[in-house]
């Protein structure tokens, strides 16, 4: 780890001070950047954090009231963070494997294959505010279009948002649809950048189909697997969107997440000096995830 | 048909008529063998667009369907008329010219600025070395996992005490800062951390070698960046560049805090005038989400030319 | 193409620059946020109001700012916390108590007593009422009614000029309406909204028929919890679970025909603004919709509620803050205003416009004001209403007996008073 050099090593030999100088020059504009607009920012909320402040009025110094609330005596946040979690944990599988096989399928010259690339993107690229209304009339319990479709297959009716069991898992579907064109994208990309002369060496070695995606593309992809699941950690457990717009956080509970508990307690209630003692506790466990994650693929990788 | 096969079959030398031997019987038979697949290939992925696209082909349908035919029951797929009614009403009393011209003001900028800032700190997390490059890395990437909600207040006093900007004096006093204005429109999004994460992570692929070469032949450690990391990374920047002027031109909050007039709103802001409390104006919606779709969609087709490059040589089968 | 695309872009960018109207030095800029943007009031005001209120105050450079119901109060709170907060807003009544408790808002008890036509509000200016000072010019409100349609009344048996005016009339109604095919659902006889904000919206008119109460008189403890409370949260799990005349599915409608259009359901409580989209987009079956006035039990009550203006404390120009609330709370702008929203006007010399007179079902709205009572004024209610909202939804889905749910409400209320 370069990390455990201190400055003074690099600045003996000639090379390596001229690599160090150019990285901390390259690396300058972004870190100001994120600096100025990020950290300042997330300071003020880490103190806010331990402040009772409702916005409208100066905020008061409570020490670590706001966490041991949260941690002790709060019923709701306790199930908002299981909620995250398991829409997480469905969202991330689903959302890795069938954009991955999408990006399979659409990664080869044949005609047309513009038109599918951009008709499996449209789902990411249609405002949100557009999708949850249709999805809200797809998944409406007598009238709905997938209730309409299930009933003349015999099944349903089906009450996807209004039924505290299936409400989070319809949100989940309704995530990965919007989400795989997205992540195909990166996949597309990253399929790019893998050689062609292994896959030729590969056909020489007499490798099948499946082999060569074992051996070669699924290896050769990591690094943007890694960048997938990461983003997804972060993206996933911040989701607020899908909930705010269709499900309102019911019903009894089922689809509260710690980000629409942060929205609700900084915006509708005006506290926000718990809602930043939320928001961090929640980066608490991303930062813990993303860094197992990391030290996964990092030993995986090297 | 026959097109689609020869595209499939991906090059002419199959096509070439061979005497009736065993062999060229036997390329004949793989030749079927491999149109049937690509027929295959062409149903599973019909029958994926269906689901992906469904909704979206619906709102196509419904921005040009006339009031009483839009939830008809039975449901009715294709408009008996075509009514422009919708665009009309959408784009008759708004302002949508001008929301459009700030969108893409605001998304281009951020789109470039991303792209060339991202990747620079992406090429040097990747390939130079330097004391505290990890803690620096995980430092930005952990801006991330911050729920943007508390950090908007903050944010929002910081660009209203911007100094020297909109009346404010050095310390930020007296005026609005940058409210209301592009640059305060702009400023969350000049440099991505995502964008950072995304290029980092393509850039490690590039092998080393490449470093080494171009740097006992005397480049630059810029121009090694500018002249053969950028050049090899198409589908990266591609896909940056799309990610970028899609997040940017899909966002709603942030313009609804900073912008107060009408004419700095975007396109987001005014898709909000269809649907109110009570009602949802679905016709006018659909067709305005759809123009205001439209942007996002070209740069995408116009972007992803670049993940077709190498495609017909390498011959990936999934 | 790329290096044109950039290039036309920083010309656009530049003229955009330019192109921004300047503001005269001279004049006494105000900014005013209307709550809510649906076109029709956004067109009613840029085009009647806005240019008619520049002629007549030449000296106000107004800028007026419309902003989602949805999120008002994100954009308010970001304002106010950064300290350029508009002259002049709308919210909600129920929004009075926390920005006046935080000293916000400015009391404009000594504009309205210099106002020569203030007696034309009525009560209407005390729903922006916290301890005793008022803080709301009300422009427009909306109440919760009874909605039903005749030809289903006609089609069970009953009769469509007689409708429920009691619990029981109302049950035997919903009883009558509802139709079961198959183990379906297929009309709910009453529908009642079972997640979100407004279950505590119905259950307190129930509450207040009842002749119950939320808190107790200096607002130290919840009360809700009481018989009354408790009878009326019942009688609405019963329509659920015994008489099985309503479910807990979301009710969309068909995109934009209300599900009362659809057939989905035959009776729900419905504002005026329900009305209007009735009326918009099934225009045939808003023939047969009627609207019943508030119900009766030991009292007859609605609950209604009035959105208005605040001046910001913070305004650097209220004298031309208060002439620019004055205006739009004219019998002219309000006219305009809740013609366009179809909305209850607050002024009682507004009661017969001409909007209302040719619709019976907004005069019943406006014959039932007498009866209105509006939420509390408190800064914690619109948490204490979440608290309520919660376990209104677990007695309606069955995990708690309706004593349980409001039992429990009522303690995590009463930390909530606390505070």
């Amino acid at each position: 780890m370069s990390a455990s050099h201190s400055v003074s090593s690099y600045w003996k030999n000639r090379a390596r001070r001229h690599t160090m100088l150019m990285g901390y020059l390259f690396v300058a504009p972004m870190a100001l950047y994120v600096l100025i607009v990020h950290f300042i920012p997330i300071a003020s909320s880490l103190y806010l954090s331990f402040t009772d402040y409702n916005i409208l009025t100066a905020p008061k110094w409570v020490g670590v009231a706001n966490y041991v609330k949260l941690l002790f005596r709060d019923d709701l946040f306790r199930r908002a963070m299981r909620n995250t979690a398991q829409y997480a944990l469905e969202v991330l599988p689903l959302n890795i494997a069938i954009s991955l096989a999408l990006a399979l399928l659409v990664n080869r010259a044949t005609r047309g294959i513009v038109i599918f690339r951009t008709l499996f993107y449209l789902p990411v690229v249609t405002s949100i505010i557009a999708v949850s209304m249709i999805w809200l009339w797809l998944y409406e319990p007598r009238s709905g279009l997938i209730n309409l479709i299930l009933g003349k297959l015999g099944v349903g009716p089906v009450n996807w948002l209004g039924s505290p069991a299936l409400a989070l898992h319809s949100l989940v579907l309704m995530r990965v649809w919007r989400g795989v064109g997205w992540n195909m994208v990166i996949y597309l990309a990253g399929l790019q950048g893998i050689p062609q002369y292994l896959y030729e060496a590969a056909e020489i070695d007499g490798a099948s189909g499946l082999g060569k995606f074992r051996y070669i593309t699924w290896p050769m992809l990591k690094p943007v697997t890694y960048y997938i699941i990461v983003m997804g950690l972060i993206s996933t457990f911040q989701t607020f969107g899908e909930v705010y717009a269709m499900t309102g956080g019911g019903p009894l509970d089922s689809t509260t997440t710690v980000a629409f508990l942060v929205y609700q307690r900084a915006f509708q209630y005006f506290e926000m000096g718990e809602a930043s003692a939320v928001a961090f506790l929640l980066f608490g466990v991303i930062l813990v995830l993303s860094l197992v994650n990391i030290r996964y693929f990092q030993t995986r990788l090297d | 048909m026959r097109d689609v096969r020869q595209e499939i079959c991906g090059s002419r030398r199959w096509n070439t008529p061979g005497p009736h031997s065993r062999a060229s019987l036997e390329r004949r038979r793989a030749r079927l063998r491999r149109a049937l697949a690509g027929a295959a290939v062409y149903v599973v992925l019909a029958a994926i667009a269906i689901v992906m696209a469904g909704p979206f082909a619906w709102m196509l349908m419904s921005s040009f369907k006339p009031n009483q035919e839009l939830f008809a029951y039975p449901p009715v797929w294709i408009p008996t008329k075509i009514t422009f009614e919708h665009f009309v009403n959408a784009f008759r009393y708004t302002n949508f010219a001008r929301y459009f011209l700030n969108s893409a003001v605001v998304s281009v900028t951020a789109t470039l600025l991303n792209l060339f800032f991202c990747s620079l700190a992406g090429y040097s997390f990747a390939r130079l070395d330097f004391p505290g490059k990890s803690l620096i890395f995980f430092a930005v990437l952990a801006t991330m996992m911050i729920p943007v909600y508390v950090t908007l207040i903050p944010l929002f006093i910081l660009v209203r005490r911007f100094p020297l900007a909109g009346g404010n004096n050095l310390s930020g006093q007296n005026g609005t800062g940058l409210i209301n204005t592009y640059w305060g429109l702009i400023l969350p999004y000049i440099v991505s951390v995502f964008g950072v994460f995304l290029t980092r992570q393509f850039f490690t692929s590039i092998p080393t070698e490449i470093n080494d070469a171009a740097r006992v032949d005397g480049a630059s450690e810029f121009t090694i960046y500018s002249k053969i990391y950028l050049p090899l990374s198409r589908p990266v920047l591609a896909t940056l560049a799309i990610f970028s002027f899609t997040g940017v031109w899909d966002d709603f909050l942030w313009p609804l805090v900073i912008t107060n007039s009408e004419h700095m709103r975007t396109v987001q802001l005014g898709l909000q005038i269809f649907r109110s409390q009570f009602l949802v104006d679905w016709g006018p919606l659909m067709a305005a989400t759809l123009v205001v779709t439209l942007p996002v969609l070209l740069i995408f087709i116009f972007n992803q030319r670049h993940f077709v490059k190498g495609v017909v040589t390498t011959g990936l089968k999934g | 193409m790329v290096r044109r695309l950039v290039q036309a872009l920083v010309v656009a960018m530049l003229v955009a620059c330019i192109a921004v109207p300047g503001m005269a030095a001279d004049k006494v800029k105000i900014n005013l946020w209307f709550a809510g943007n649906p076109k029709p009031m956004m067109d009613a005001v840029n085009n009647e109001l806005v240019p008619d209120f520049k002629a007549a105050n030449p000296d106000i450079d107004l800028e007026v700012t419309f902003v989602p119901w949805g999120d008002l109060s994100t954009k308010l709170a970001t304002s106010f916390a950064g300290g350029v907060a508009p002259d002049v807003f709308m919210h909600g009544q129920a929004a009075t108590a926390g920005f006046a408790s935080s000293d916000q808002v400015e009391p404009l008890d000594g504009y309205i007593a210099a106002m020569p036509d203030a007696a034309d509000f009525g009560v209407t200016l005390d729903a922006g009422v916290y301890f005793g000072k008022r803080y709301m010019m009300p422009i427009f409100g909306s109440g919760w009614l009874l909605m039903y349609r005749a030809d289903q009344f006609k089609e069970v048996g009953l009769d469509p000029n007689k409708p429920p005016a009691t619990w029981e009339e109302l049950r035997d109604a919903a009883k009558k309406l509802t139709i079961w095919q198959g183990g379906r659902l297929v009309r709910e006889g009453l529908d009642l909204p079972s997640t979100g904000v407004n279950p505590p919206q119905i259950w307190a008119c129930l509450l207040w028929q009842n002749g119950g109460d939320f808190f107790n008189q200096d607002f130290t403890k919840c009360v809700f919890n009481s018989p009354e409370g408790v009878e009326a949260l019942q009688f609405i799990v019963d329509l659920i679970h015994k008489d099985k005349t309503t479910d807990t599915s979301i009710n969309m409608g068909q995109g934009n025909i209300p599900s009362i259009a659809t057939g989905e359901v035959a009776m729900l409580f419905a504002v005026p603004g329900d009305c209007a989209a009735v009326k918009t987009y099934a225009p045939d079956v808003y023939k047969e919709v009627r609207i019943a006035p508030p119900l009766a039990r030991k009292k007859q009550v609605a609950l209604y509620a009035f959105n208005g203006f605040f001046m910001s404390k913070s305004s650097k120009h209220k004298p031309e803050a208060w002439r620019t609330m004055t205006y739009f709370s004219s019998p002219k702008a309000i006219e305009t205003i809740c013609g366009s929203l179809r909305s209850l006007p607050p002024r009682q010399s507004l009661a017969n416009m001409s909007f209302i007179a040719e619709d019976a079902n907004l005069k019943t709205y406006v014959k039932g004001m007498p009866s209105a009572r509006g939420n509390p004024n408190i800064p914690q209610w619109v948490k204490i209403r979440d608290v309520l909202s919660r376990y209104i939804e677990k007695a309606m889905y069955g995990a708690m007996t309706p004593k349980e749910a409001l039992d429990a409400a009522a303690k995590e209320g009463d930390e909530i008073l606390k505070k």
